[in-house]
């Protein structure tokens, strides 16, 4: 090792520093742990540390007298003049990075490095020092957390996609969390599949980058047996290469190879442990790929958000599916209680067609034919079958098993189609149905039929409930309203009122106070309610017979 | 048929009901009213002339049976034919023994219709003549003295002059100066239609079983 006095001599600048201040400089050199070099104005080095030499791989003599790039070959011409702003404005430069190759191939190494002025008594800058830290480690761990933290929010963020997902859009949100997954870990394409019970592999969903096939949806290639056969056994499939692939895969990895393009892949079986297996694989078609251990379960998270936004949909689809089944069975056993009237009101308008018809015939046959009596004959047979087929239709739509419907609906209409289908009933029952609605009423978002079933279904209630008085007061009223924020239908009846049993109990299902009834009716109906995003409640009126009030909140359409 | 044209009046709480059943018995030739409910009829009371009316038997404001009712209370006796948009049994038994004159079912056929009509029409003609004969009846017994109805209800009873007369303590003779103003003034000329006539006023023969008891 040099000492100082040897540099002094061989440089007039350092040699103008006193004696005390080689001797710190000195030991500076000795026992600091990161490398140091010292250069002269002309950026010849003057001398550098074990350290430095260790990590260059070459003795400490063989740098003095080198240049700067020769000591430190990987600095750029923008760290060469911000070196030279060092000697200009004798403020030190920090910061800087190199990635090199330095030292006996350990790989690429990162470094920090500094330069700081040495001056002089007359403050004049003599030479500075390279100071060279290795911070490999402490950039490697810190790219890890910053990896562990983008995916931990890439995790957050998707599931946080799939809460309160209306099963419509289920699939979108499945599709779309692939093309988010596909981007965040810059691959080419990304399926959700289901492995049957009976070990096929169906694809539910997938998403390619621009100018890869997407994966058809559906049951997979039969050649692809073998990797079928692995998912099915909750084995993962992973390969970089497609040499990776075992003797046994050879049929895929040709598949692979000639027909698909894949390049890599990675699948995850994700077992729920209820016979269903998802698996969640992505791939590469531009390049190889690896994927490294500890992607595996970060994959298996986002499969299991994925799955599970599908698992959930199937259940609210099936539960949806009995509910809509439910409400038709009990719709159509409310319309069966009205089949007389529903006749009636069918007849009526048939009545009047007869009549009108034999009118014509008869007119037409006399002398001199009154023609314009005629024609009113012929129009009131087109309103009469128009009016009989409406009650036709109406009904009809109340016994239909059909799936569910939302469109932008004004509930006046569905009061008055309802009230009219009830029209003898009430009649024959001595009722009287006032309807009392607010014009214009805007329009909710709702299922037409189901609507009608809600407001019959009331309004059958409301007339049992009348029937039960035995003095002369049986009046129904039906009133629409509009609030800030919801449209609101009642229904008040002078009938017998509701004890505090029955208020309590009213909405349960198979609870009725009814010889013939289900008791699923109250039940069904606020079922349908809330499943349009409203609420039904009932109270007793403060002088006779309760009120029902359900309120759906409006759309954003315009008022009818 | 009378003078004045029958009416057929309508009720029923339908429009279409009422202009079609309108519609097509005019077509046939009859008058027609037509009425939404039971009050305006009862308003409108029976027509000098013949009439039926149509009901629907299930009215707004009151059931056809009881329109029934209140048309008889009121003195409007019309025949009742009754429409139904049903086959009620217990109802139309309850309306023919209110004296409904049919119960025809919706839709009616017109020969159904026109017949049921043309029928009450006729029980009105004839309740209504059997009406009028009754009251003139009734004006020409209003026109015999107290001694004239007292030997017309002997003659009526079979008695004989002489039996009258010893019944009354008067001679024969003026028994038949009585019986002669009697036929006169009730404008028959035998027993026989007299007996026919004072049944249509409604004149009490029970003094013929007291003759049979007598004999």
């Amino acid at each position: 090792m040099q000492a100082w006095t040897e540099i002094s001599e061989c440089s007039d600048s350092v040699s103008s520093l006193k004696g005390d201040k080689l001797a710190q400089l000195d030991h500076l050199y000795r026992t600091a742990p990161i490398g140091l070099a010292l250069f002269d104005r002309h950026l010849r080095c003057l001398r550098v540390n074990e350290f430095l030499a260790r990590i260059n791989g070459r003795p400490v003599g063989d740098h003095v007298g080198q240049t700067l790039e020769q000591v430190l070959p990987k600095l750029s011409p923008q760290h060469m003049s911000s070196v030279r702003e060092v000697l200009r404005t004798k403020e030190p430069t920090i910061g800087v990075t190199v990635r090199n190759e330095l030292g006996s191939g350990s790989g690429h190494r990162t470094f920090a490095l500094s330069f700081h002025p040495l001056l002089d008594a007359d403050d004049d800058v003599i030479a500075f020092h390279c100071f060279v830290q290795d911070i490999t480690e402490h950039v490697r761990d810190t790219a890890a957390i910053h990896e562990r933290l983008a995916f931990e929010q890439f995790l957050a963020d998707l599931s946080a996609r799939f809460v309160h997902v209306a099963s419509e859009e289920v699939d979108a949100k499945v599709r779309d969390g692939l093309r988010r997954l596909v981007e965040f870990l810059g691959v080419d394409r990304g399926s959700l599949a289901q492995v049957t019970p009976e070990g096929q592999v169906i694809i539910l969903s997938s998403y390619a980058v621009g100018g890869i096939p997407e994966q058809p949806l559906g049951k997979i290639s039969d050649e692809l047996e073998w990797y079928v056969q692995e998912l099915s056994s909750g084995r993962i499939v992973r390969f970089s290469r497609l040499d990776e692939l075992p003797l046994a895969a050879e049929r895929c990895r040709r598949r692979f190879a000639n027909v698909t393009g894949m390049k890599s892949n990675v699948a995850i079986p994700i077992d729920f442990g209820n016979a269903s297996v998802t698996v969640l694989g992505i791939s590469t078609f531009r390049r190889e790929r690896d994927f490294p251990d500890d992607m595996i379960p970060r994959l298996r998270l986002i499969g299991e958000v994925l799955s599970n936004a599908l698992a959930r949909r199937d259940a609210d689809v099936k539960l949806r599916r009995m509910q809509a089944e439910l409400a038709h069975v009990t719709r159509v056993s409310t319309v069966g209680q009205l089949a007389a009237s529903i006749a009636h009101e069918i007849n009526q308008p048939l009545c009047s067609i007869v009549n009108n018809g034999q009118a014509g015939l008869r007119l037409l046959a006399s002398d001199s034919p009154d023609l314009e009596e005629v024609a009113g004959s012929l129009r009131d047979i087109v309103a009469g079958g128009k009016r009989a087929g409406d009650v036709v239709g109406r009904s009809h739509g109340l016994l239909q098993r059909r799936d569910l419907e939302f469109a932008p609906l004004c509930l006046n209409d569905v009061i008055r189609d309802v009230a009219s289908l009830l029209h003898s009933d009430a009649l024959i029952k001595r009722v009287t149905v006032d309807l009392d609605l607010a014009e214009p009423l805007p329009m909710i978002s709702g299922d037409r039929v189901q609507m009608q079933q809600v407001v019959l279904n009331l309004l059958v209630n409301a007339m049992d409930a009348t029937a039960d008085v035995d003095d002369g007061v049986r009046k129904i009223v039906v009133r629409s309203e509009a609030t800030d924020s919801h449209v609101r239908v009642t229904v008040s009846d002078s009938g017998v009122g509701l004890s505090a049993e029955v208020a309590r109990r009213m909405f349960e299902p198979f609870f009725t106070t009814k010889r013939s009834g289900l008791g699923m009716g109250l039940a069904i109906i606020q079922s349908i309610v809330e499943s349009h995003g409203g609420r039904l409640w009932a109270r007793p009126n403060p002088d006779r017979g309760a009120s029902i009030t359900f309120e759906i909140s409006r759309g954003s359409e315009q008022s009818s | 048929m009378n003078n004045p044209k029958p009416i057929v009046f309508i009720v029923d709480d339908e429009l279409l009901i009422r202009t079609s059943l309108s519609r097509l018995l005019k077509s046939a030739g009859w008058q027609v009213e037509a009425f939404e409910g039971a009050a305006e009829l009862l308003e409108r009371g029976r027509p000098p002339g013949p009439a039926c009316a149509i009901l629907d038997l299930q009215l707004i404001g009151g059931s056809g049976l009881e329109l029934q009712d209140r048309l008889a209370e009121a003195g409007v006796d019309l025949p009742v034919i009754f429409l139904t948009g049903r086959g009620d049994v217990r109802s139309s038994v309850a309306a023919m023994k209110d004296g409904a004159v049919d119960f025809l079912t919706k839709p009616v056929d017109e020969a159904d219709l026109f017949a049921a009509v043309e029928r009450a029409l006729a029980i009105d003609v004839m309740r209504r003549s059997a009406a009028r004969r009754m009251a003139e009846c009734r004006q020409r017994l209003d026109t015999l003295t107290a001694r004239e109805r007292e030997i017309l209800e002997q003659v009526i009873a079979g008695k004989l002059n002489k039996m009258i007369a010893a019944d009354l303590e008067i001679a024969e003779k003026t028994v038949k100066v009585h019986r002669g103003r009697v036929m006169e003034k009730m404008q028959v000329r035998s027993v026989a239609d007299l007996v026919r006539l004072a049944e249509v006023a409604g004149v009490h023969v029970e003094s013929a079983d007291e003759l049979v008891a007598a004999m």
